[in-house]
């Protein structure tokens, strides 16, 4: 860690979660001089347990507790470490549809992004991160999706994820996974490679140097002290919401922090008459993408917290206290067409996030619910908690039409953990922020190289294509220098 | 002045909401003030431009409950507290149902994850 506030680099990249720990590693191993800024802490992946309380307050932004305002609110929640996202998701992984891969090339004018063209990105990355599915049986909850959904005749499947699976007899299935998140992977080869981390230390203003370099102002937020940066190329990794809102206080850029997309996702607990749910449960695998990507279903983190919040708005959170063992929570997560917008507040460090929905989301969450709950009657669920204010459970498919009736904006809570399209990529001016290879239009040597970038909702889990673009993004950087 | 009410009126709102989960039992006031001091934590490091307005709708809570009943919220009886939870719970006014909706959430995600799963199940719960 260096402690003198003036510095200079070649590269900074600003954020260390998928997009900005791959772009570092990368640069720093091509030999540049890199500095990695990092608002959030440098802890190990053993710091706190996964998907804990503990976790939330020392790895997650806000404390987990980050609104978009619309109607209704759809809350979201963001990695704030060394690592980012990474470090706190399920690590399920996907390419990005091809169908997808089309829709950006002709609605954005996004160049070299076909299914041939991204085809090593996606590869290499695999390969680095271990992309697997598990060596042993999913836990329960999740068989029980994957179960529901093909007597139903619909697609399931298991989905890989950035694991490693070692060996250890002292696990019941023989194994231990471990999670191969950027702390793991990326940023021990950045630093290997002669990276310099700055952690706990946030980025507020882009500004232009002399000489065509640019000038990143930071301030260390334990010490309050001021950082500044001089640099050759600046690649802003910092997440769907804190790259735009830097763009958008340091007056850079166009077409920045309008577009945002995200996948709003409504969530169902289940019970079941027998045992489905241990401690070690882990994370459930399978996800049924019959109507993918318009609509996803899946099985989420079920620990009795976590229950707890599913059973609240039937008011029976202390339900989860004697039935925990025999429930789990699942979701149907949705693509909306909807854009929301980011904006700076005069006086505040934080963003003021607006998201809503279209009329026409809401008769997909209808659709989504009444699917879910065919799922899960049909895997011998009992009784199914909807997270929809105010409404019993519901314990048969006759009782549907009731809850439906529920499903309004107002009562019907809604969440995200996927976020992204803030800045798009693609040559058409008009609507992209960036070029197709990440630069901002028309301003030279700045980049933004994460979540932002991606041109619409993929309707998958994004880190795979985050982490493919933002491989391809360094790599044509790197060519263009070489040939310059 | 004005934290100290806040602080006291968000235990009190804590403790009232996780009743469901003691009722008939000896609280476990460890946990319950672990609840509590999380609470107040995650207000400290929600969004600064929210942190404020989070206030004075506590502060609101305070003054209509003093009017309704003449004594501060805390004070009052845990019965009492429940059906003026259960009252702005059910309020037109979403101000009023997100700021119970944003304490409920937090007391309940702490109740269980600050304590081994084990105890977690209170002895007279019944399933409803």
């Amino acid at each position: 860690m260096q402690n003198d506030s003036r510095k200079t680099c070649e590269v900074c990249v600003i954020g260390s979660g998928p997009g900005g720990a791959i772009t570092a590693a990368l640069l720093a191993e091509a030999g540049m001089a890199v500095i990695l800024l990092e608002e959030g802490p440098f802890l190990s992946q053993e710091t706190c347990a996964p998907f804990s309380v503990q976790e939330m307050t020392m790895k997650y932004r806000n404390g987990g507790i980050t609104p978009a305002f619309g109607k209704p609110k759809v809350t979201y929640v963001e990695g704030c470490c060394v690592g980012g996202g990474s470090e706190i998701n399920s690590g399920l992984y996907h390419r990005t549809p091809p169908a997808v891969l089309e829709s950006w090339q002709k609605e954005f004018a996004l160049k070299e992004a076909s299914v041939q063209a991204m085809e090593p990105y996606f590869a290499r990355c695999e390969a680095e991160l271990s992309v697997s599915t598990m060596p042993y049986s999913a836990p329960a909850p999740s068989l029980k999706l994957h179960q529901g959904a093909t007597a139903l005749g619909w697609k399931s499947m298991e989905i890989p994820r950035w694991y490693k699976y070692e060996i250890d007899s002292s696990q019941a299935s023989g194994y231990l996974p471990v999670r191969q998140s950027m702390t793991r992977t990326f940023i021990p080869r950045f630093l290997a490679a002669g990276g310099t981390i700055i952690a706990d230390t946030k980025a507020h203003r882009l500004l232009r140097g002399s000489n065509a370099t640019w000038e990143v102002n930071a301030l260390q937020k334990k010490s309050q002290e001021p950082i500044n940066i001089s640099a050759e190329h600046v690649f802003i990794c910092a997440g769907a919401i804190q790259t735009p809102l830097l763009l958008l206080r340091s007056h850079l850029g166009s077409n920045v922090g309008r577009s945002l997309q995200l996948h709003p996702t409504i969530k169902i607990t289940a019970e079941f008459p027998e045992v489905i749910n241990t401690k070690d449960l882990g994370v459930p695998v399978h996800q049924v993408k019959e109507f993918s990507p318009r609509l996803s279903f899946g099985c989420s983190i079920s620990s009795p917290p976590y229950l707890a919040l599913g059973l609240l708005e039937s008011e029976r959170a202390e339900y989860a206290a004697v039935a925990s063992q025999r429930m789990a929570n699942y979701y149907a997560m949705i693509t909306s067409s909807a854009r929301g917008r980011i904006s700076s507040l005069p006086g505040y460090d934080d963003p003021l996030v607006r998201y809503n929905l279209q009329e026409n989301d809401f008769r997909v969450f209808k659709e989504g619910f009444t699917k879910l709950s065919q799922i899960l009657f049909e895997s011998g669920a009992v009784r199914l908690f909807p997270a929809v204010q105010g409404v019993a459970p519901v314990s048969s498919p006759d009782e549907l039409p009731r809850l439906l009736a529920s499903v309004v904006p107002s009562k019907t809570n809604v969440m995200t953990i996927h976020l992204f399209s803030a800045c798009p990529m693609g040559e058409d001016k008009s609507k992209c922020a960036l070029n197709s290879f990440g630069q901002l239009h028309d301003l030279k040597n700045l980049y933004v190289n994460d979540s932002s970038m991606l041109c619409s909702a993929p309707g998958v889990n994004p880190q795979g294509s985050v982490m493919a673009f933002a491989r391809r993004n360094v790599l044509h950087f790197l060519e263009s220098r070489r040939k310059a | 002045m004005i934290d100290s009410l806040f602080n006291a009126t968000v235990s009190a709102l804590c403790y009232s909401l996780l009743e469901p989960a003691y009722k008939g039992t000896e609280p476990n006031t460890g946990v319950l003030n672990q609840v509590a001091d999380f609470a107040l934590d995650q207000h400290s490091r929600m969004p600064d431009f929210l942190r404020l307005p989070f206030k004075l709708v506590c502060l609101f809570f305070v003054f209509e409950t003093f009017i309704l009943s003449g004594t501060l919220f805390h004070r009052q009886t845990l019965a009492w507290r429940r059906s003026r939870i259960q009252s702005w719970k059910n309020s037109k006014l979403s101000p009023k149902r997100d700021f119970i909706k944003f304490f409920d959430s937090l007391a309940w995600l702490s109740w269980y994850g600050f304590q081994p799963q084990e105890s977690a199940s209170p002895a007279s719960l019944n399933a409803k």
